[in-house]
């Protein structure tokens, strides 16, 4: 039962206790129910959330939480850091409940034999539509990482709210809990804000006020290399890529059609291109003319990224192997694993823990037998982990941070877990392949918690952008640059 | 004398045309054999004529440069297809010894494809599909037939020509098509980033499209070569399995994939597995003036 106190085993942060004060505070004297609470990496969102619903238990004013998670390799995390951290509350993980299940843990939930579950965003937009779960079943609602609910610029709402979360903002009762990064710009917070009444929502931003609370990089300048060949074909697909998207642009442009500049590459969903059809009354032909562009720009965008991030396998089984240039460009060694290599055996000399941040599931897995052949390590001392291995990421990240020199890992680690919060030794994030866009470079970097950073770019072009992304991470003040 | 393996001609005669101009500047000759693994044309019963005309202009043409061609017939192929032209064979539930300076060939097939690798809403226009639930008896029986018919010749080379890739070899991609333009490359290549799907859509998802059928006989039987198709994503992919050698020979219409597109294998040795895919392409234009030609 529940009925006992709750509370956090160890010792609280002054922020994390300032922060749960403040909720309390705006809940008991002016009635807010949402609120919006940005902060630093590394601050501890998710004892801060904790830490509200155990007051906010303790005091009575809950008694039904429903935790939403971005991703379901985070919702088994999740409750057991609860049921670590935390005596007195019992959060049950539960990524994909089926009907069954949910009738079998509401009444749990009614009769306080636990205090909430936790699952996925996505799981709950699929139950709230069939009608499984509804306002009334809670009190609170976490709703953790939520910089994914305003997922694009959008004609109409300006912000694009997350189809996951539409109908939240109807809960009017619910208290919400909106947990998200400092870096979300301030526009996006602000359009939530509009979207779920500013009257009774509150934003709590903060940057980390205590040294601890801080965390610690040196970001590298990126290590460059030298390869003529890679330049010259990324230079060339770059201005084919500049060209396709231009055209698009400008098609879009003719048919009236806006908001899309940003997000061209959801062009391609047939639902999208159905609804645009319809409201723009586009005939078949600008539709194929439209398909065209798109696919040729999505084209572009992927054979740069092979070139970029060695995918010769890709390259070796396209026509482009045959193109003279690169049938002798692929008989040469890769340079940039090279420079990995070389980079990685500096870092495992010193005794650092090694993050290596992929976009990709082939290249995550590519990397891993390559780097495991290449520096001759055994089973413990290198993990990958991807979508695929959903059962066992926590465990492998358990034991690369127990016992492991290097983990790959692809976006099913980009938010929301901690790789190196325990880690005690030094450690470091090579971005294989860095997140060109600011939130989830930062984001990615963050996931050691302190550190270096450690990023490999191409001589030319991509020198060019990846300078300038760089500066995005030594902008923050707690960085040290080391060039 | 060479043996080369080509798919999805798709009645492309302009494409079959330069494939023979590239072929014969290197004077190949006519002593080769040409294995097509299905896609020779798209079948209706209205346009049945045009498309059996087509066919055979292709063939024709490759006729020019082999002295053989042995074939499957596609997803997209009428399903009894019989071109009735002299040395081209049909090997679809079917077999033929080949006595060449490459030696003893012994080929068998299967055509078609699994209905499942393709859109639901997709199916009408694929005049030769099979549940593979329903067919499983008689698609291994045709293949054990065959392949025992193979093996009484006592052949250097077993080689076995489908249309269809066999389960969990270079066959996984998203459900396959009619009406794919001009797709480029599987974006959501990372399925744990991929938005997860309202239930009223169709999964987008890649999943393999393979035949279990096929891949339980190429384990259970004694095999030297395996070629197949459909898959156009993942043509080039190569594997071994039972010390078979198996192939996805990609396509040669550039459609609808243009990276793996305008591709085919050639074989010059087929004791010491002699192989290299090339593609229909003029390798020595600038890389400029290639991406702009092919992509």
């Amino acid at each position: 039962m529940n009925e006992n106190k709750s509370g956090f085993k160890g010792t609280l942060e002054l922020l994390q206790v300032e922060i749960t004060k403040e909720v309390e505070n705006y809940i008991k004297d002016t009635h807010k129910k949402n609120f919006f609470i940005s902060l630093k990496q590394g601050a501890g969102k998710t004892i801060i959330a904790l830490n509200i619903l155990s007051e906010l238990k303790n005091k009575g004013i809950f008694k039904k939480a429903l935790v939403l998670i971005p991703r379901s390799n985070l919702v088994g995390h999740w409750a057991k850091e609860c049921n670590k951290m935390f005596y007195g509350l019992s959060i049950l993980p539960n990524p994909t409940l089926s009907k069954k299940g949910i009738e079998k843990i509401l009444p749990k939930i009614h009769q306080n034999e636990i205090d909430g579950f936790a699952t996925t965003i996505q799981s709950f937009r699929n139950f709230v539509k069939k009608g499984y779960i509804g306002e009334k079943d809670f009190d609170v609602v976490i709703i953790d990482e939520a910089s994914d609910l305003v997922v694009a610029k959008d004609f109409f709402e300006k912000f694009r709210m997350s189809n996951y979360a539409l109908g939240l903002e109807q809960w009017k009762k619910t208290i919400k809990i909106f947990l998200m990064p400092y870096q979300v710009r301030g526009d996006k917070i602000e359009a939530l804000v509009n979207k779920f009444n500013p009257k009774i929502t509150q934003v709590i931003r903060r940057e980390a006020t205590s040294d601890s609370g801080r965390l610690n990089y040196i970001v590298h300048d990126p290590i460059i290399i030298n390869d003529a060949y890679v330049n010259e074909f990324i230079e060339v697909i770059q201005n084919f890529y500049s060209e396709t998207r231009r055209k698009v642009i400008r098609f879009l442009k003719q048919k009236k059609i806006k908001g899309f500049e940003e997000n061209l590459e959801t062009l391609v969903n047939p639902y999208l291109i159905a609804k645009l059809k319809k409201n723009y009354g586009l005939t078949s032909i600008d539709i194929n003319q439209l398909n065209t562009l798109i696919s040729k720009y999505i084209l572009y965008k992927h054979i740069k990224n092979w070139f970029l991030y060695s995918n010769r396998e890709d390259i070796t089984r396209s026509i482009l192997s045959e193109q003279s240039t690169v049938n002798k460009w692929l008989k040469q060694e890769d340079k940039k694993l090279s420079a990995l290599l070389k980079l990685l055996q500096e870092q495992i000399k010193e005794e650092k823990k090694v993050f290596i941040y992929s976009q990709y599931v082939s290249l995550a897995k590519f990397l891993f037998k390559l780097i495991k052949k290449e520096l001759n390590l055994s089973e413990n001392d290198i993990y990958v982990v991807t979508g695929e291995d959903q059962d066992d990421q926590s465990d492998k990240l358990e034991k690369f941070i127990e016992e492991g020199k290097i983990l790959i890992a692809t976006p099913v680690f980009d938010k929301g877990t901690d790789i190196g919060g325990k880690i005690t030794g030094k450690k470091a994030v090579i971005l294989f392949t860095p997140p060109y866009n600011k939130d989830n470079l930062l984001q990615v970097a963050g996931r050691i918690r302190g550190g270096e950073v450690f990023t490999l770019a191409y001589r030319g072009y991509e020198e060019e952008q990846l300078r300038c992304l760089i500066e995005v991470l030594k902008d923050n003040p707690k960085v040290e640059n080391k060039t | 004398m060479n043996l080369i393996v080509i798919s999805d001609i798709d009645e492309n005669l302009e494409l079959v045309q330069e494939l023979k101009e590239q072929l014969n500047s290197e004077k190949i000759g006519r002593d080769n054999i040409i294995l097509i693994a299905g896609g020779l044309g798209f079948y209706s019963p209205q346009r049945e004529k045009n498309y059996i005309d087509k066919i055979k202009y292709c063939l024709k043409e490759l006729l020019d440069i082999s002295s053989n061609i042995v074939y499957v017939n596609g997803d997209t192929d009428k399903r009894d297809l019989d071109l009735q032209m002299s040395s081209v064979t049909n090997v679809h539930k079917n077999h033929i010894v080949l006595n060449t300076s490459l030696g003893k060939m012994g080929i068998f097939g299967y055509g078609g494809a699994p209905n499942f690798s393709i859109r639901n809403d997709q199916l009408k226009y694929f005049s030769n599909l099979w549940n593979e639930k329903l067919m499983k008896d008689e698609i291994k029986s045709s293949l054990r037939i065959s392949y025992e018919k193979v093996r009484f010749s006592n052949p250097d080379f077993v080689i076995l020509l489908t249309h269809s890739p066999p389960y969990n070899f270079a066959d996984y991609s998203k459900e396959l098509s009619f009406d794919t333009s001009l797709s480029s490359v599987d974006f959501s290549e990372d399925r744990s980033n991929s938005e997860p799907r309202d239930k009223k859509r169709k999964s987008s998802n890649p999943k393999h499209l393979g035949s279990k059928t096929i891949s339980e006989f190429i384990r259970e039987y004694s095999l030297n070569f395996s070629f197949c198709s459909h898959v156009y994503k993942e043509g080039g992919k190569i594997t071994e399995i039972n010390n078979a050698l198996l192939f996805n020979v990609s396509h040669l219409s550039p459609m609808p994939y243009k990276t793996t597109g305008r591709k085919y294998l050639i074989i010059k040795n087929l004791g010491k597995k002699q192989f290299e895919f090339r593609s229909v392409t003029n390798k020595n234009l600038n890389f400029e003036e290639y991406i702009k030609k092919y992509l």
